[in-house]
């Protein structure tokens, strides 16, 4: 059977399973092009950003997407002659430099301004509709006995609507956030010897928190939230991680 | 002379001096792309330091130069943006001994300040699947000026989606083989990014690297899954509808390459990226024929075979980003015109070149790069022969090993500060008396210090 009779069969099994309000939604199986072609490189076509300096948006909810384009779009944009700023405007250079962080201005704040009302609804109706992928390095289904190390990735960013906290140093979540966009360094590993105990070990510091150099308005260096620490986890219940 | 040296001391003082301080992060990148983009360079550049790519700007580049606003105005009227940009840069290049032993200049002017390019450019999406790339550059060649063509590189894209994937599909013309690529391995957009135009470089180089502005193509290209890449192109001569991608070179004068017909080029690369680690792996080359004097192309052709192997890992992380590069290339060469009319001295032969680089990117401000090369090749006297005032023949082979050592420093992202020292292990071959009047590889060793604006 080749693939295009998979994909045929399966979509028909999928029309005739799918309830009717779900079907109602008409949610896309392609990306829109404005995803694909601007979005999709930094924060992946999923969703699921591959580098830590983007945060991750699938499952966000759209209207809390569309608030964020919003406060981008709001920020003035990066002049691209910013020495002629720097050099003849310095008060308007200084200002544009304070609007936003520096990721953002980098990043965001300019491509923002490039879109349309019509693309950040597609964008975000996208994204909120995609699935979160699992923390990178480990796997739910880890047989007893496996040692596991974490490679930093995504895993600290967007997480409001996820619960594995079983190995996280510190989760955060976005309520308590004007933005999720962290860059975190983070190490962690557990050892899991039979399938009551595991143990872990982990260390975690950010670089960027809440999208800012400074954690708070006094000034604290992100580098404050530096957090060693070791845990030892019980479970008698014969269900692991 | 005087008036030079305090003129050379007051630049090197200047530069030094705005070296030290630290004001804004970012350097210049295609200034109509951060335009059309509204990003930093820095979004596209490691560092904003051009012509590292980032992901991003990788994807940027394969996917057409179509991100961002359009290039035209509601209803077509008007631009949104200035689809152009402008380049300069100014410096002075120091050779470790810029005079032979009898008082000829090899490296001349030897630390005065020169200006070096004045260049224009224009870089813009067309449309949402349509985006073109072209420079026009007023070159200082020590001594006059000369005006000529840049990179030239226009594309078509279109996405597909079968069975759930991601395959992009590109059309694309350009004027320099490997110019098209988005990793910094390849002859193109290798390290070293930018060279004096005064220092000094051993005699032999592949055939994949010696057709810029003189070739034109046309290819296609797909990307699955932003994964896997591969590209068939075909080059020919950069003449008749063409011309446009070589302008400034002349044919007629000789000394260029010619290609007969159409030559493939080839490139697959297979790439992951897990958080802030990037690694790809790839491999490319070309078949080019070649006529033996552009003023005549006619007749028999010499035959070059390339075939490279390359390899980049990236670390992103932050305010710390690394890359470190690898490529060799193999070049066979057949002279089946040059041997016999005596232009060769042998009928087969090869280069071997081998470059191994790193970057080092302090937030955003600081680049320090290291890079060894090796540029190795068969005997040929007809090519390469060096011989002393007595008329013996010192060395019939091209073998140049050295190193480049770099540190820029981005003061805005429209101003950007390099110091690069260009050094010799061999030259030429030989390790001592490489003109045969005592002068040491280390002798051509070049100091370049040199300021690019761009706005």
């Amino acid at each position: 059977m080749n693939r295009f009779t998979v994909s045929v069969t399966s979509g028909v099994i999928a029309l005739l399973v799918t309830s009717p309000p779900a079907f109602a939604q008409k949610v896309r199986s392609i990306p829109p092009r404005i995803v694909t072609g601007n979005c999709s490189g930094c924060h992946g076509v999923h969703g699921n950003a591959q580098s830590p300096e983007f945060p991750s948006l699938a499952g966000l909810d759209a209207s809390y997407i569309e608030q964020r384009i919003a406060a981008f779009r709001a920020a003035p944009t990066p002049p691209s002659d910013e020495l002629l700023y720097w050099l003849f405007n310095h008060a308007e250079s200084k200002k544009i430099a304070a609007s936003s962080s520096p990721e953002a201005l980098a990043n965001m704040v300019g491509i923002a301004h490039a879109l349309t009302e019509q693309q950040i609804k597609e964008a975000a109706a996208w994204y909120s509709a995609q699935k979160p992928k699992p923390p990178g390095g480990h796997s739910a289904n880890l047989p007893p006995g496996s040692i596991g190390s974490k490679i930093p990735n995504e895993k600290h960013q967007a997480r409001a609507n996820r619960q594995d906290i079983l190995h996280e140093a510190a989760p955060v979540t976005a309520s308590s956030l004007r933005s999720p966009n962290f860059d975190p360094l983070d190490r962690s590993s557990w050892l899991w010897p039979v399938q009551n105990v595991q143990l872990s070990a982990g260390y975690s510091e950010y670089t960027i928190f809440n999208e800012r150099t400074h954690r708070d308005q006094f000034g604290q260096d992100p580098s404050a939230s530096r957090l060693v620490y070791v845990a030892l986890w019980l479970n008698f219940e014969g269900v692991g991680p | 002379m005087k008036r030079a040296r305090v003129a050379c001391t007051l630049t090197s003082s200047l530069v030094l001096l705005v070296f030290s301080l630290s004001v804004y992060p970012d350097a210049h990148a295609l200034p109509s792309f951060a335009r059309q983009t509204g990003q930093r360079c820095s979004s596209c550049h490691v560092g904003g330091n051009w012509p590292q790519l980032t992901p991003w700007g990788r994807f940027f580049k394969l996917s057409g130069y179509t991100a961002g606003k359009s290039l035209f105005g509601d209803k077509g009227v008007g631009l949104n943006y200035v689809p152009i940009g402008v380049f300069g840069q100014f410096g002075a290049t120091w050779a470790s001994q810029p005079n032979d032993s009898q008082g000829q200049p090899v490296v001349s002017p030897n630390g005065s300040v020169s200006a070096y390019e004045f260049t224009g450019e224009v870089g813009t999406k067309l449309t949402d699947f349509l985006g073109v790339f072209y420079e026009y550059q007023l070159g200082n060649n020590f001594p006059g000026w000369k005006g000529a063509g840049g990179p030239a590189d226009l594309r078509a894209v279109h996405f597909f989606h079968p069975g759930g994937q991601e395959l992009l599909v590109g059309i694309d013309t350009n004027n320099n083989p490997t110019s098209q690529d988005v990793w910094n391995t390849l002859p193109s957009w290798g390290y070293p990014f930018y060279t004096s135009p005064q220092a000094l470089s051993g005699p032999a180089s592949p055939m994949i690297s010696s057709l810029d502005g003189q070739a034109a193509s046309v290819g296609v290209y797909a990307l699955l899954n932003r994964q896997v890449y591969a590209e068939i192109s075909t080059y020919r001569v950069a003449t008749n509808f063409f011309r446009w991608m070589s302008a400034g070179t002349s044919f007629t004068s000789g000394g260029v390459n010619y290609l007969d017909g159409y030559n493939p080029y080839w490139r697959v690369y297979w790439t992951e990226q897990h958080g802030p680690h990037v690694l790809m792996v790839g491999t490319s080359g070309m078949h080019s024929t070649v006529y033996p004097n552009s003023a005549a192309p006619s007749g028999p052709t010499n035959v070059f075979n390339d075939y490279g192997f390359d390899t980049q890992y990236d670390y992103l992380g932050g305010g710390n980003k690394a890359s470190l590069r690898f490529s060799y290339i193999y070049e066979n060469q057949s002279w089946n015109a040059g041997f016999p009319q005596g232009a060769s001295s042998t009928l087969n032969g090869n280069i071997r070149s081998i470059n191994l680089n790193g970057t080092y990117t302090l937030h955003d401000r600081w680049m320090f790069n290291a890079g060894f090369f090796v540029n190795n090749g068969s005997n040929n006297a007809a090519l390469y022969a060096v011989t002393s005032p007595s008329g013996s023949q010192l060395t019939a082979s091209p073998n140049t090993t050295g190193y480049v050592l770099e540190l820029d420093r981005n003061v805005t992202q429209n101003l950007k500060l390099t110091m690069q020292y260009n050094g010799f292990y061999k030259f030429n071959g030989l390790t001592s008396n490489i003109d045969g009047m005592g002068r040491s590889p280390g002798d051509n060793n070049t100091l370049w210090m040199s300021l690019f604006v761009a706005f």
